[in-house]
């Protein structure tokens, strides 16, 4: 699995880092979403598929 | 009404029609799709006042411009850095709603001073000036009030967040309000624009919290078991699990998310027309299907696909500042008054709509 990240369509909603701390976080200027690793260990892969349904502004992708 | 469709036509007060989104696919598909518009000058948006826009009613690029001023400050990271200074301010508030008179108005004494008292933190305003916004906001979220009576608070609020701003364009002052401050003496930021944007967060920041406040406990003391599992854990996933239930279950934000159609645009099978006004049913689109057994509280289920905050570009900018305050003043509280009750029966409660609140919550322990 394979993520990629749209910082353009990004609204900085946050619910990326609240749901998958340990891929996501927020740029401190803008609150933008910050990438942590671009491939999850299997370990995250829920809560990386969770956080793909709940960013509000379709900014993160996956790629099997 | 929402088995059957997702959107349903209606008819508004002063004659226009306009789609009623129903279901939780649609109301997500309305609000994620560019061709949906939030922008109040149009005259076809569904809205009882089309006062001066808040970036809440803008659409992109203007709508991100202004969202972005206020983004940093409202991070997961940034609002957990503020979690000492809420439980401050929890305990303080408890500490003076139990040492008092018994009953009393817990909205009043409880669930409205801590929002309003964090907002003012956050945004440096002077909390001595309370009433003055607490009560002007209440007349903006009040349906049953004319247009008329909302046109002059939203005046009145807009004129002190201008004042404010003005008073600190020259000393450093603390908050956003000396942010946006530096950003307006250096041209980056327009003060007109900056006094309506303070004035959204003022009014957003404490009404719509205190009011999940006052209608969780409302709702937790009708459903005893439900609250003796947020009451007697101290397991923080367990707390953070509670309040998206209660989030989702009481919906408090019916009205808020209004759009029209810019261009024809297909959702659930209809076709909305361009200029058509559309508005999100939160409430019934958070009790869908898609939640199995969606009108039982259930503190334990997982609720976080909600859309109490909204959905697309305008979802809430202070989501996880409510969160976090909901996750502190609601456990605290049950567990310091563990007899707490309501002092009145349940039928006498004026419910408001609009934003779902109660005028006062009488309570006694
Ligand atoms: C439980 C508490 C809250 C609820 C249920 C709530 C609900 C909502 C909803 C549904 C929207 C979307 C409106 C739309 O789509 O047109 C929204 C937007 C907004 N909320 Fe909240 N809100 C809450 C707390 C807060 C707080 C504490 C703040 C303070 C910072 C805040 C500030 C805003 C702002 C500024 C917007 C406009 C965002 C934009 O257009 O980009 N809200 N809120
Ligand atoms: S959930 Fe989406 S919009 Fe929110 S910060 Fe993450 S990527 Fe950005």
């Amino acid at each position: 699995m394979k993520i990629k990240v749209d910082v353009s369509a990004c609204i900085a909603a946050g619910q990326c880092a609240l749901t998958a701390p340990d891929m996501f976080d927020q740029r401190d200027d803008d609150g933008t979403v910050v990438l942590l690793s671009e491939e999850p260990a299997p370990a995250h892969e829920h809560a990386v598929r969770e956080a793909v349904s709940l960013c509000p502004a379709a900014a993160i992708d996956l790629t099997p | 009404m929402r088995e059957q469709d997702g959107l349903t036509r209606v008819q508004l007060q002063h004659g226009d029609t306009a789609w009623l989104v129903t279901r939780y696919d649609e109301v997500r598909a309305a609000l994620s799709d560019p061709r949906i518009s939030a922008d109040i000058t149009n005259p076809r948006l569904p809205v009882a006042v089309h006062g001066r826009p808040t970036f809440a009613r803008m659409d992109d690029p203007d709508h991100a411009r202004l969202r972005r001023v206020f983004t940093s400050a409202f991070t997961v990271k940034n609002v957990n850095l503020m979690r000492r200074a809420i439980e401050t301010v929890v305990d303080r508030t408890l500490t003076a709603f139990a040492g008092g008179r018994n009953p009393a108005d817990l909205m009043r004494g409880y669930a409205l001073p801590i929002p309003s008292q964090v907002i003012c933190l956050i945004l440096g305003v002077p909390y001595e000036d309370h009433q003055f916004f607490e009560e002007h906001s209440a007349t903006l979220f009040d349906q049953g009030l004319p247009a008329d009576r909302k046109q002059a608070a939203l005046t009145a609020l807009y004129t002190y967040t201008h004042r404010l701003l003005t008073d600190r364009l020259t000393a450093p002052s603390p908050g956003l309000i000396g942010q946006q401050a530096v950003l307006i003496a250096r041209g980056e930021l327009d003060l007109d624009e900056a006094a309506v944007s303070t004035m959204a967060l003022l009014v957003a920041g404490h009404e719509t919290t205190s009011s999940m406040i006052a209608l969780s406990t409302l709702v937790l003391l009708q459903h005893p078991d439900q609250l003796a599992r947020l009451r007697d854990s101290d397991d923080p996933t367990v707390v953070a699990r509670a309040v998206e239930e209660l989030l989702r279950y009481i919906t408090i934000a019916e009205t808020a998310a209004v759009r029209v159609a810019t261009d024809d645009v297909e959702i659930g099978g209809h076709l909305v027309r361009k200029d058509e006004g559309l508005m999100m049913c939160l409430p019934s689109a958070n009790r869908d299907g898609k939640f199995a057994g969606a009108d039982d509280l259930d503190l334990g289920r997982d609720a976080r696909g909600h859309v109490a905050f909204g959905f697309g570009v305008h979802q809430c900018l202070g989501q996880n500042l409510a969160r976090l305050e909901l996750q502190i003043a609601l456990p605290v509280l049950l567990r310091r008054l563990p007899g707490l009750k309501l002092a009145v029966p349940l039928e006498e409660l004026r419910m408001r709509l609009g934003i779902l609140s109660v005028d006062e919550l009488p309570v006694t322990w």
